[in-house]
This record gives C-alpha cells, structure tokens and sequence, in this order.
C-alpha cells in the first residue's frame, strides 16, 4: 500500500456571521463578512494545490438555522473544485446543518462527492485507494444516542476511517450530542476517527488515532488563536504524521493585561502595546480579532474610572496604532481593573472622602438590586429579540433574570473609588 | 503639632526670612502683609515643608532651586520642640537642626497618613475657596450630605458625581426612548438588520422554483428551434427548386440544336478577327498613300514664301536690357529736382544756427564749431545735480517753519489740559459690583429666569394629562412608584394574555366537540346498528321460546295457549322459535360485521364525552381567568383614581402623567430657587447703589443711573488720561521733525556750494561765460544738437543726388551705343523713346523668324510620310490572301458565311454549358436528375405561395425560440445575480455588531446606573451618620459667626423627603431659611461654619495640624469679622490658627479681643543658608 494524505476538517459553519465584532469603519468589512467562506476556499486551494488524496468533513458544514440558499450554492461550488480535481469529499451532518432546510436541498456536484446518510452508518469505498470511510449524518438536531456503537466492523485489508460529530462525553462549552467515550471508539477498530463539534483542536488518542481538527475558523473571542484542519499521511497503512493546517483569515485573541499596583495609565497602555505585538506577530498577517482585558488593583484605575468610554476608545486607538488599519479589529476592551491600595487607603482617611468610601463598602446591596433590576428590564423590554439576541451570558441579560448582581456593584464600587479619588 | 516659626530660604520672593508663631492655644496668629508681599507662598511653603517640593515647583522665580529650602519649629503634641526641614534637593529628604536626615517615620507620626490633598482642602482656606464653598452651598441646593462633604474634604460634589453618572448612562441607554443616543441607535440597527436578512435571504424552495422555471424555458426554446431548423430547410429546397427551373430549360434546349446542325464548323473568334483586321489594313493604307502625296506638295509651296532679319534678332538681349533700366533712369530723372531743393534747406538752416552760437563758419565747415560729446553729457550732469540742489535748499526754511508753529500748538494743548483725578475707589466699587456680569442684566436674567421657570410651569402642567388642580397640588399628590405600575401593567398584561389563551383554548375544545358530535351524527347517519340491548332483547326473546319449546317437549309443565300466542302469535310455536334464533343470530352477525364501524361510533361518543369535559373545564378557566383579570383591572383603576387619572388611563399615560409630574416638580424646584437668588440679587444691588450714591456724591438711588454716572467720570478721565498721552506723544514728534529740517537745510546749502565750483569749470571748458546759469548753457546746448541733426540730414541728401545723376548716364550712352552698331534705323532725341521702338521692332523679327522655322519642319515631315505609306499598302495586301486561305473562301464574302455558322453552334454549346454550370451551382449538389424531379413536384406558379408559408412558419418559431432565450437569460442574470449578491452577509454581520454595541452599551448604562444608586446610599448614609454633631456644632459656630442673628441651623426634609439644610433667624423662629435665600457674605459664613465643624470633627480622631485662613474675612463686615475671630480663638484651643491678611483693620479688630488671644506675627532677617 503506498502513501496517501488526507485531510480532515469539521464545523466549517460557513457564513455564520464573526460574533461580537462592533461596526468599525477603519477595518475591513468585507474580509471579515466573508471569513467563513475565504477559510473553506483556503482548505480548497491547499488540497487541489497539495493534490491531497480526499477530503473528510466532520458536520456542521453550515448553521442550521441560516437559510439562505447562497451557502449551499457556494459550498457546491467550493466542493465542485475538488471532485474537477478528481479529489473525493466526504462528508456527515452534524448538529447545526442536520435540520438545514439547505441541507434538504443539496445536491452533491459529482459522484466524487457525498453525504453519508442519516438513517444508519454507511460505509463509502474510496475507488483508487484501499480505504474505506463510515459515518452516520444526524437526522435531527438532537441526537443523544451513541451512534458510533452501530458503526460497522472495519473492513480487512482496507484503511478504516470513522466520520463522527460528537461531543465524545461532556466539554464545557458544547452541547453533548451522540455522546460516547474514547474507549468505545478505539474499540471499534478503525484506523482514524476524524470527529468534529468541539471548536478546538485536540488528539483524543493516537493509535487509533481520534482527532478534533477544530473549527476552520474562529467566530468569536472564545474560539481564539489558530484554526483549520488536519492533514493525515498514510503510509502502508499506518499513519504516519497528523499535523494541522490553518486556513483561519481572522485571528480571534484574549489579550489579558495584568496591571501591576503602580501602573499608570501610560504604563498600561505600554503593555497593551507589547501584548498587541505579540498577538499580531502570532496571528501572521491574518486581520486580528481582539479583545483586551485590562485587570489588576493599579494606579491607572483612576484615570480609567474618569472616563470608562474615552478611556476604551484610547486603547481602541492605541491597539489600531500598533497594528495598522485593516489589520486589527478590537472586539472589545474590558476595563476589569481595581482601585489601587493608595485609592484604598483613602477608606482609612479620618475626613469626608473616607467616610464616603467607608458608607460605599458598606452599602447593602439588596437595597438597589430591585432598582438596577427593574432597569435592565425596562431596557431589554425595549424590542421583543433583544434579550435572545444578545445572549444569556451578557451581564445585563443575567441581573434581568433575577442574577445577583453582587459583580457589578463591585464594579461600580471600584468604579467610584476611581472617580472619587480624581 | 504647632509652629513656633517658618524659615524660608531662598523660596519664592523670600530670601531669609524668619515668621514667628506663638504656638500656645488660645492664640490667633495674624500675620499682616500688603498684597504681593508672599502669603500665598508662606501657605504653599508650609504645605511644602510637610510633603515635598515639587520637582519643578514655582517657588524658584526669584532665586531658583539652589538653596531652596522652609524649616519648622515646631512644638510637638506632647509639648517637646521640634526644628526640621525640607531642602529642595534630590530626593526631598527631611533633615533635622544638624542637617542630617529625620526618622522616615517622623512625619508619619505627625501627619497621621494626611496627605497634601487633605491638608489643602480642610486646613488651608482661603477667600477663594471660601466663596468657591458659598457657591457649592447654593448649588447643592442645601443638600446635606452634600454640604457636608464639600466643607469637611472638599471632595467633588458627590451629588454631582451621581448626577454625572446618571448623565453618563443616558447619554448611553436612557430609559426614555431617544433616537440619538447609542443604545437606540444600535437597536434601531439590529432591527433594520434583521429585517434585512428576513428579506434578501434566499430560500431554497424559492431557488429551485425559479430553477424549474428556467429549465422549462430552455425546453421551450429547444423545441421552437428544432421548428425553426425545420421550415428552414423547407424553405431552402423551395428556394432551389425556384433557382433551377429555368437552367433545366435552357439545357435541353441547347442540346436538341446541337444534335440537329453535326456539321457547323467549330472556327472560333481568331479567323474572324483576323479577316476583319486584314481587310480594313489594306483599305485604310490605300487611303494613307494618297493623303501623304498631297502634304508634300501644299508644305515645298509655303516654305519659299517666308523672309527674315537676322542682325536685329542678334542684339536682343542688349535691346532687353535697356528696356529693363529704363523704368529706374526714368524715375531718377523725376526726383532728382526735390532732392537738390531739400539739400539747399539744409543748408540754410546750418549757416542759422551757426549763426544763434555766433560762428560765421560757412555750413560744410560746421563740424568745426561743435564740441566733443563727453563734455557735453558732463555739462548736461550738471545741469541735473543743480535742480536738485536746488530745490533743497530753497524748500528747507520753509519746513522749520512748519515744525515749529506745530511745536507751538502741542505745548499750548497740553498747558490747556485739566489735572488727572483719583478714581480708585469708585473703580474697585464698579468692579465689585460688576462680578458675574452687568447687574441689569443680570437682574433682567434672574427676572427672566423667574419668567422661564413659570412658562416652563405652565407648559408642564399643561403636559400633564387630565389636571387642572396646579402644581402645588399635583406635586403633594401620592403616587406609587413607577414599579408598581409596571408591575400592575404586567399584571393586567399578563392576565389579559390568560384570558385570551384560555377563551381560545375555549373556542378550540368548543370547536372540537362541535367536530366530534359532527362526526358522531355522520356515523349515526350511516345506517342503525342494532345496539347490545337489542341483540340482548332478541336473545332474551330466543331463549323464552326455547323454555316454551322445552316445557312442551320435555317438562309436565307445557305453556299455556296464552303463553305460546304471547310468543309465537298466529305461528307454529317451532316456527317462531327459529324466527327468534334467526333474528338474534342476524342482530349478532350484523353487529360482528359491523364492528369496525360499532368501534368508530363508540370511539366518536367517546370523544364527544370527552370534548364535552374539556371544554367544560375550558369554560371554567376562562370564567377565572377573566375574573383574575377584573380584579387586578380594578385594582388598576382605583390607583388611577388616586393619581387623578381616568379609569381607561393605560401604562403609557401613567408614563407620561408620572414623567410630566416630575417634571413640574422640578420645575417648580427650580422656580423657587430663581425666586430666591433674584430676591437676593435685588438686595445686594439696592446695597451697591447706596455705596455709589455716596462715593460719586449723587442723590440718586437707581443702580442702573449710578453706574451709568461712574461709567461716565471713569470714561471722561479715561478719556482725558488719553489725550494727555497723545499730545505728549505729538510734542515728541514735533521736536524730532524739527531738528531733522534743520540738519537738512545745512546740508543742503554745503552740497550746493560743491557744485559751483564743478560747474565752473565745465564753463571754461564750453568757453561759456564764467557767471553763465544752467538754464542759458542748456539752451545752447539745444542747438549744438539741432546743428548735429541738420549736417546728419545734409550728409544723406548729398549721396542720393549723385547717385541718381550716375544712373541717367550710364542708360543714355548704351542707347547710342546701340543706334551706332544698327544702321538703318531712325534718329533720336529722347533715348527712353529710342529703347521702346526698338523693344517694338525686334518683337516683329522674333514671330517671323518662328513661322519660317515650323514651315521647313513640316516639309521635312510630308516627304518621310509619302515614301511609308506606299511600302505599308504592299504589305497589307499579302496579308489579307493569307487569312481567306485559311476559312476556307474565295472571296471575302464566302468567308463571312462560313464564319456565322460556326458563331451559331458555339452559342447554343455555350447555353449547354452554362445552364449545367448554374445547376452544379444552384442545385445545392443534388444531380440534374434529382433536381427534375423535385421541380416536377409541383408547378412553377406555386413556388412562391410555397415559400411564403414555410417563411412564416420560419419566423413564428424563430421569434418564440428568441423569446424564450431572451425570458431564460434574463432569468437566469436575475438568479445569479441574487446568488452573486451578498447584502444578506452584509445585513447579518451589521446584525452581529449592532448586537455586540447593544451589549457593550447595555452592560456600560447598567454599571453607570448601578454606581449612582450606590453612590445615593452611600450619601444617604453619611448624610445619616453624620448629620447630628456636626449640624449641632455647626450651628453653634454659626450663631457666633452671624453674631446671634440665626440662631439655628438644622436639617429638615424636603418635598422630595431629601434632607435640606435650613437656618432659623433670632426674629423670626417660625420661618425657615433655606441656603438659597442667604445672601453670598452670610453663605461665605455658613461654608466658614462648616469648615470649622469639620475641622473640629477630624481632630477628634487626629493629630492637630495648623489652619492657615489666607485672607477669610475679607468679606465679612467688621462685628461678623470680630466674631470670626472669636470662633477662631476658640478653634485655636484646638489646633494653631493662622490668620493672613492686608487689611490692618483686622489687627484692630483683633486688638479687640480678650487680652492675650492676639499674637501679630513678625518677620525677621535670618542669615542665608546655602
């Protein structure tokens, strides 16, 4: 059996708009709208270039609830390139594109191309190589069952791969789906289990081999750093290297600046500076995503808490001075630092200014819970999807259905301590 | 600790200077110094010597940094002295007495963790701040909390602060909706973009709808071509049938000739020619022989009839030449006497002018009277410079003249100017008065203000719905909180939404039942299905028959007749009783067969009876739902009625009744505080009008007219002050004028004095006159250059002539030259006569001599033309035998017959061939014979008809085929450009950061918000904790300091429940005084109170430290100033006070306390230190 190379990729989710991102004029629209598709067209351009053998896609080719047409029509046409190129695509539904009404509508281009059917595994037979591919696509969005204890013996003499979309047991993050444990995949038999689901890259296993590509590309700050796909090389029928390749155009990064007690403003600027070096030079001319954190009790608190806005957009400015127009794009900055133990000392302070302070930690909370509560309400009340759009994790969503809200009066504490100490 | 002195070195203005303190209590330390004298940098040293001086502090304007350095002398708490101090070195280090650095932890005892900040804004005051904490009072609005964190700290207003948050979040998110503000304008953004991406989404569905419609199309438009494809080939064989019909009868035509003529010669065209060509060549040189004959002899007659002159013919160029110069000789002949006439005129003019310089040199000798050009451009220089000069010095006495009659004039106005008055006074009392603007305005803007706020009152009543009771009455109305209507609102919603669920759940069992009892009534029409009791009844019949049977057959105890009749009527008993069985085996069979349908019906009864249930239980869910939902309505409306609100009032009028009663309330807020600043205002200026009247010594008491008095005395000598400045500035000027028009006329008589004695000697150079004037030696100048121009003009005029008499010369002696060498020609006088007779004759010889010439050529030319003509006739002949020879004749006759028959059998052979050519051509490649046959199809008449229909059919499907491509094309350009199309993208990535601003702005607006509700607790708390001992000594400092006019200062709550500080006056115990209705002195007093109070309460807690008042009293009138001092002497039990001032009349007033309170501060010489 001679050598052979794959590659493996999972939860393309094309045209699922970037999350997170607010509209910026300075950076550039339409490579980031088009992130999805021009990282599927960078996975195509590699195979035919590398003129890899075929290709597997582990579901979740697109969102299921996005039903423009146009997607489906680009995805054939992207999958259209390889079969010209005579390269075979093989791919399952997962989750999101299970339910698809594109799903139901699309037409694979040529013989070269397939999806593997939904009521039992199927096994498809490369024609040119000795191997063989078993899946299950999902029926529905829901499915919990182990699919994989149906999957079929391997075939002898034959390179066995196995198609999944799976959680592979729970992982923070994910919704858990045809849920199943590592030891029940390497017993099947197969070779390679090329999975897709979880949005971050990892070998569960080597020998057989049960392997995470990821996503192809990241779609909100915590699907950060490097995406793409997995290239397998075969050789006699072992596998002889799996290494990734990415194909990501927006580089998603968590800048975390610690603030150290005696930093000032213009000494964390200085640091968002050199951590923006960093991040820029790793995301290797990719449009940078980013969102930077600002922490630690710091003498810039102060100068922060006069003008949170003004003080957001200095280092909005300073990131797009660093990096350039057209390279970053700052998701958000978030200001979590903290008084610094000078601006605390002023609760020891025996005049006016302690006393405020003092009667500020000491503030009950329950008092004003009703009062912020009431006005989280009457904002989110404001369009009937604003609450599902913004999302069950956004802080204001969160004190709206009764959360404590014990975080963000820490905030505003800190906050006051900041702007009482000007 | 207390100071017993403050030593600066080299800081600020001070150089060594030493400021002694007496540090015991009880004592006030006034230190008097004029203004600019260093109070303000005595405090800043003092602060400084406790936390540092600043890197690049101020203090070094007058002896820079080196050798800057403050020492204390200090007594410490526990009564020890103490001398430190603080150089302005690296590092800042304290040092003791012996120059070496203190313990770090010295100062720390004594500061207690005070920083400079806090020392500046509790322990330092000065005018400034003093008024600066009035203001913050009335602005405060006499909010407690407030108060007392602005006099005990200094802190910012806290309740600015919120207000500032509570800005900061609605200037993100306010509650109210606002188009302009972010939160909006990003909602609006995500709603436009979601409807975006609802409308330019594709659906598949739709895709391939619009997909089987284009496929239909291209069948459509295959079909119609293939229709197309096929009349067009109908057309093309009617075409050729058309094309080749006449061909196939020319062909058999030809043919049929052909086989009739075998014998026709086949000569061809040469022979033809050939004989024709032959017989006109010999015709044509017969005629050429004879007409060459006759040439020769008419040209040997005309040759001998011709003579001419050939010497005449041999000087034509000479004759030529003449008639050239004769037109020049001529027109010199005509100048030549003006000429001579102008050179006279010159002439004359010269021997004048010679004359006018006294010369009586003859013309041609002129040249030597003349001088030489150098020295007439010197002469002429310096008829130039003594213009000048001239001008100069005649034009200086005049201009000293001038400056000093001006001089004159400026000392005499300045001698009439009235002395300068002293308004000092009157101009601090203006400026004064006019702190915050012009006072009229100001009183027209607080009577406008009062004016705003009533419209403004009036426009919010007006806003409020349903209410006509007044603002008074509408803001002590009790209303509950927003939330409870909200939460009421939600109620009723949601109650409302119950009763609507369950009446549909209602009409849907309703709905259901009705269905079921349709269904049942359906089965139950479709036939009687004997029912259990039937098939019982019929048993039950069976089986009595069979106990009749069997007590007849095997029992003593047989039925009656009765009985049997009963059972059996008029039948045989056995008879009836197989009726019986056969009866409920019927009932049974039918209800076996008809199970099915039984079940059905039992199935539908069934589902009737349940329907019934449901429904039953809807009905009852919908009677509480709407009893829950008239209960909270009328919960509902008895609020509204308690609010003044009309029972239908929904939550959007509470909003806006609820909105627009704050807004009257704060309104009406706002017009008592204008209220009370104009009345306050009108006070103080009926006070400033007093004090005007009395400094400008008017009567009058109208502030506006006062100060229209004093503007104008301070604008009349400000007036005069400028005049004064102006005229000294004149009389300055006048005097530099002055001297200059006298430096320049003595200039200008020494230059002139040179240039005499220059001219003097160009005089003797000319041989002019020694006392000749400038003007006169210019004159003769002037002719010097006429006498130069004339003998120029003299000079010219005598070449011209000369040349032109050579000219005439030189013509007249050719034209005899010529007469000689001619003989025979006639005599003459006038040569220009002469040149044109011969110019005449020689024309005449020239045209003979021509003619003879083309006469003996043409003789030449008739004798070669005779001989060729009758050798060509030979020829001819012999050619012309030959051709007959080869037709086939005799004569020339004979051949021409022959020749037209081999003419007649070539056309018919060349109609054979082209017909067959045009039918190869034509006939689309079929054969002859296929083309017979398709013509033979049908008559020729029919072609055309023919033609027409498969045209029309032709072009019908071609048009529907061009349709349906066109329809196809433009279709599938729609479909890609909608799959090309990506606004759908687009609109779903806005969507995506219209979402991330909403919740960046969202989570911003909710902290702003959280952190003024807590910062209102915070207030609420201070306000509570220390409201009670400060107000109480507050209160008392205050009496003392108002000198017992208020007698109280306390906190009583406001409409709005806030806690408000007010003051009670000694006269007037039941009125109440808010901080707004203080005028600013006894507002200055109030914060002076307050500051001590909160003194006094920090050092309860800490270690003393000196309080510095820079100038506090300046405001205060003599008994509140004595009084100040007082509560200062008491303060100074406490901690050291420190009184700064330039007015000496505070140290008299401090002479005026209890003896041994005052100590006047001194400053004295100390040695510098480096």
């Amino acid at each position: 059996m001679a050598t052979f190379r794959f590659l493996h990729c999972a939860d393309l989710h094309l045209d699922s708009p970037l999350r997170g991102l607010e509209a910026d004029p300075d950076a550039p629209a339409e490579r980031i709208r088009g992130a999805t598709r021009e990282a599927l067209q960078n996975l195509i351009d590699f195979a035919v270039n590398e003129q890899v053998d075929f290709v597997v896609a582990a579901g979740d080719l697109y969102d299921g609830d996005w039903p423009d047409w146009r997607t489906g029509r680009f995805l054939i046409a992207q999958i259209r390139q390889l079969t010209d190129a005579g390269i075979p695509f093989i791919a399952i539904r997962g989750n999101h594109d299970a339910e698809s009404v594109i799903t139901r509508r699309l037409r694979m281009p040529s013989e070269l191309a397939r999806v593997l059917d939904h009521m039992a595994p199927e096994t498809y037979r490369l024609a040119h190589l000795p191997v063989s591919i078993h899946g299950q696509s999902f029926a529905t969005k829901a499915v919990t069952e182990n699919l994989a204890l149906a999957y079929p013996a391997p075939d002898p003499e034959r390179f066995n791969i196995g198609l999944l979309h799976s959680s592979v047991g729970d992982r923070e993050g994910h919704d858990t789906y045809a849920s199943c444990s590592v030891e029940q995949l390497r017993t099947v038999g197969y070779d390679y289990w090329a999975l897709g689901h979880i949005h971050k890259a990892e070998v569960l296993h080597k020998d057989p081999w049960i392997v995470f590509p990821g996503n192809l590309q990241g779609r909100k700050i915590n699907e950060t750093g490097p995406k793409g796909a997995s290239l397998v090389t075969v050789t006699d029928g072992k596998i002889v290297d799996v290494s990734t390749k990415y194909f990501d155009v927006v580089r998603w990064a968590r800048i975390d600046v610690v603030l150290a007690e005696e930093a000032d403003e213009d000494s964390a600027l200085a640091q968002v500076r050199a951590a923006l070096a960093g991040e820029l030079e790793n995301a290797e001319g990719r449009l940078l995503a980013a969102r930077i954190v600002l922490s630690g009790a710091c003498a810039a608190h102060e100068a922060f808490s006069r003008d949170i806005g003004a003080a957001r957009e200095k280092i909005r400015a300073e990131a797009l001075a660093v990096a350039g127009h057209g390279t970053i794009w700052t998701e958000m900055v978030d200001i979590a630092t903290g008084p610094s133990a000078a601006i605390r000392a002023m609760e020891e302070r025996q005049d006016a200014t302690g006393q405020l302070i003092r009667a500020l930690r000491e503030a009950n909370p329950g008092e004003i819970t009703d009062g912020i509560r009431s006005y989280a309400n009457a904002m989110l009340d404001k369009a009937n999807p604003l609450r599902q759009a913004i999302g069950a994790e956004n802080q204001t969503v969160l004190v709206a259905q009764g959360e404590p809200p014990d975080h963000l009066i820490q905030q505003a504490r800190d906050l006051l301590l900041g702007k009482l100490a000007v | 600790m207390r100071l017993t002195s403050l030593i600066l070195n080299r800081y600020g203005n001070y150089e060594a200077e030493r400021i002694c303190f007496d540090p015991a209590p009880g004592k006030v330390n006034i230190l008097l110094a004029p203004n600019s004298a260093g109070k303000s940098v005595l405090r800043g040293a003092f602060v400084d010597l406790l936390f540092g001086i600043h890197d690049r502090t101020e203090m070094d304007f007058r002896f820079g940094y080196s050798g800057m350095k403050v020492t204390a002398e200090i007594v410490q708490q526990d009564g020890s002295p103490t001398t430190f101090s603080r150089r302005k070195t690296r590092g800042n280090v304290i040092t003791g007495p012996d120059d070496q650095p203190l313990d770090p932890g010295f100062l720390h005892g004594i500061l207690g963790g005070r920083d400079r900040k806090l020392l500046e804004r509790l322990f330092v005051l000065d005018t400034e701040a003093l008024r600066e904490g009035g203001r913050a009072l009335l602005e405060s609005g006499g909010d407690v909390a407030s108060a007392l964190l602005s006099a005990a700290g200094g802190i910012r207003q806290a309740r600015s602060l919120k207000r500032e948050l509570e800005r900061k979040r609605d200037e993100l998110a306010p509650e109210r909706r606002t188009s302009s503000r972010p939160f909006y304008q990003a909602l609006d953004q995500f709603l436009q973009a979601r409807r975006l991406v609802s409308s330019e989404t594709i659906r598949p569905d739709t895709w391939f709808h619009q997909q089987h419609e284009l496929e239909e199309l291209e069948e459509h438009r295959r079909q119609q071509n293939l229709a197309a494809e096929a009349a067009s080939a109908d057309i093309a064989r009617l075409e050729r049938v058309r094309r080749v019909r006449r061909w196939l009868a020319q062909l058999v035509d030809a043919k049929a000739w052909l086989e009739t003529h075998p014998d026709a010669p086949r000569l061809g065209p040469e022979p033809r020619k050939a004989l024709e060509a032959a017989r006109l060549d010999s015709a044509t040189k017969t005629e050429t022989a004879r007409l060459a004959a006759e040439a020769l002899e008419h040209a040997e007659r005309n040759a001998s009839d011709v003579v001419v002159n050939t010497n005449l013919l041999g000087y034509a160029d000479q004759i030529k030449q003449l008639v050239d110069e004769a037109g020049g000789a001529r027109t010199a002949q005509a100048d030549l006497p003006g000429r001579r006439a102008e050179y006279d005129f010159c002439l004359a003019r010269i021997r004048d002018l010679l004359r006018q310089l006294g010369s009586d040199l003859p013309p041609e000798r002129a040249a030597e009277a003349l001088q030489t050009r150098a020295l007439l451009a010197r002469t002429r220089q310096r008829i130039k410079e003594y213009a000048e000069l001239a001008a100069a010095a005649q034009g200086a006495p005049e201009r000293i003249a001038a400056r000093e009659h001006e001089l004159a004039e400026r000392e005499r106005q300045l001698a009439e100017l009235p002395a300068d008055a002293d308004h000092r006074i009157l101009e601090v009392l203006l400026q004064d008065i006019r702190v915050g603007g012009n006072p009229a305005t100001r009183r027209q803007e607080a009577e406008k203000s009062l004016a705003e706020c009533d419209a403004a009152l009036s426009a919010c009543l007006a806003r409020v719905p349903s209410w006509s009771a007044g603002g008074d009455a509408l803001a002590a109305l009790t209303s509950p909180a927003i939330d409870v209507w909200r939460r009421l609102d939600a109620d009723i919603a949601e109650k409302r939404a119950e009763v609507t669920t369950s009446r549909e759940r209602l009409e849907d069992e309703t709905a259901k039942l009705e269905q079921a009892q349709t269904e049942l009534a359906t089965l139950s029409a479709g036939g009687t299905i004997p029912d259990d009791i039937a098939l019982g009844r019929a048993r039950l019949h069976r089986d009595s028959g069979w106990r009749l049977i069997y007590r007849r057959a095997f029992t003593s105890d047989p039925p009656a007749a009765a009985e049997e009749h009963e059972f059996a009527a008029d039948v045989p008993l056995p008879l009836a009783f197989e009726r019986a069985i056969n009866e409920a085996d019927a009932i049974a069979d039918r209800r076996a067969v008809d199970s099915e349908f039984l079940g059905r019906v039992e199935a539908a009864r069934h589902a009737v009876t349940e329907a019934e249930r449901r429904t039953e239980t809807a009905k009852q869910r919908a009677r509480l739902a709407e009893e829950a939902l008239n209960q909270t309505r009328r919960a509902w409306v008895r609020l509204c009625k308690a609010s003044g609100q009309g029972e239908d009032a929904e939550l959007p009028d509470i909003l806006t009744f609820l909105t627009a009663r704050e807004q009257v309330i704060e309104t009406l807020q706002r017009r008592s505080a204008v209220d009370h600043a104009l009345k306050s205002l009108v006070l103080r200026q009926e006070e400033w009008a007093r004090a005007l009247a009395a400094t400008l010594g008017e009567q009058q008491s109208d502030l506006g007219v006062l100060l229209g008095l004093a503007d104008r005395a301070l604008s009349q000598a400000a007036r005069r002050r400028q005049t004064r400045t102006d005229l000294e500035t004149l009389r300055t000027q006048a005097i530099r004028e002055l001297r200059d028009a006298v430096a320049t006329q003595a200039a200008a008589n020494t230059s002139l004095e040179a240039w005499r004695e220059r001219w003097r000697g160009v005089l003797a150079e000319l041989g002019r006159p020694e006392i000749e004037e400038p003007a006169e030696t210019e004159a003769v100048l002037q002719t010097i250059g006429d006498i130069q121009t004339e003998l120029r003009d003299m000079s010219s005029l005598m070449e011209r002539i000369g040349g032109m008499n050579a000219r005439i010369e030189r013509f007249t002696s050719s034209v005899q030259e010529i007469y000689r060498q001619l003989p025979g020609l006639i005599e003459f006088r006038d040569p220009f006569g002469a040149v044109r007779e011969l110019d005449r004759r020689l024309d005449q010889e020239r045209a003979s001599d021509q003619r003879h010439r083309i006469l003996r050529d043409s003789l030449d030319k008739a004798r070669a033309a005779a001989a060729a003509a009758t050798q060509e006739l030979m020829a001819s002949q012999v050619q012309l035998h030959a051709v007959l020879t080869l037709i086939g004749a005799d004569t020339i006759e004979a051949a021409a017959q022959r020749l037209a028959l081999s003419d007649e059998r070539a056309a018919f052979e060349l109609r054979r061939d082209e017909a067959e050519a045009e039918l190869r051509h034509a006939g689309d490649g079929y054969s002859t014979e296929v083309l017979r046959i398709e013509a033979a199809q049908h008559h020729a008449d029919e072609d055309a008809a023919r033609i027409e229909a498969a045209s029309a059919r032709h072009k019908e499907a071609n048009e529907a085929a061009q349709r349906a491509a066109a329809d196809a094309s433009r279709m599938r350009q729609g479909m890609d450009q909608q799959a090309e199309a990506t606004g759908v993208n687009a609109a779903a990535a806005d969507q995506q950061a219209a979402i991330a601003l909403l919740s960046r702005t969202l989570d911003e607006a909710l902290l702003y918000h959280t952190a003024s509700l807590l910062l209102s607790q915070a207030l609420d708390a201070v306000e509570q904790s220390g409201g009670s001992g400060m107000l109480r000594r507050l209160s008392t400092i205050f009496q003392k300091l108002t000198c017992d006019l208020y007698v109280r200062v306390t906190s009583e709550p406001d409409d709005t429940g806030k806690a408000d500080l007010v003051m009670i006056q000694r006269d007037f115990p039941d009125e109440r005084q808010r901080i707004g209705q203080l005028s600013e002195g006894t507002r200055d007093q109030l914060f002076l109170a307050l500051r001590m109070a909160a003194i006094e309460d920090h050092l309860e807690s800490a270690e003393p430290l000196p309080f510095i008042g820079d100038d506090i009293l300046q405001t205060f009138d003599d008994d509140r100033a004595l009084a100040a001092l007082r509560v200062l002497s008491d303060l100074s039990r406490r901690t050291q006070v420190i009184v700064l001032t330039h007015h000496r009349h505070v140290l008299d007033l401090a002479d005026r306390l209890p003896d041994g309170t005052l100590f006047a501060c001194q400053r004295e010489p100390v040695a510098t230190t480096t």
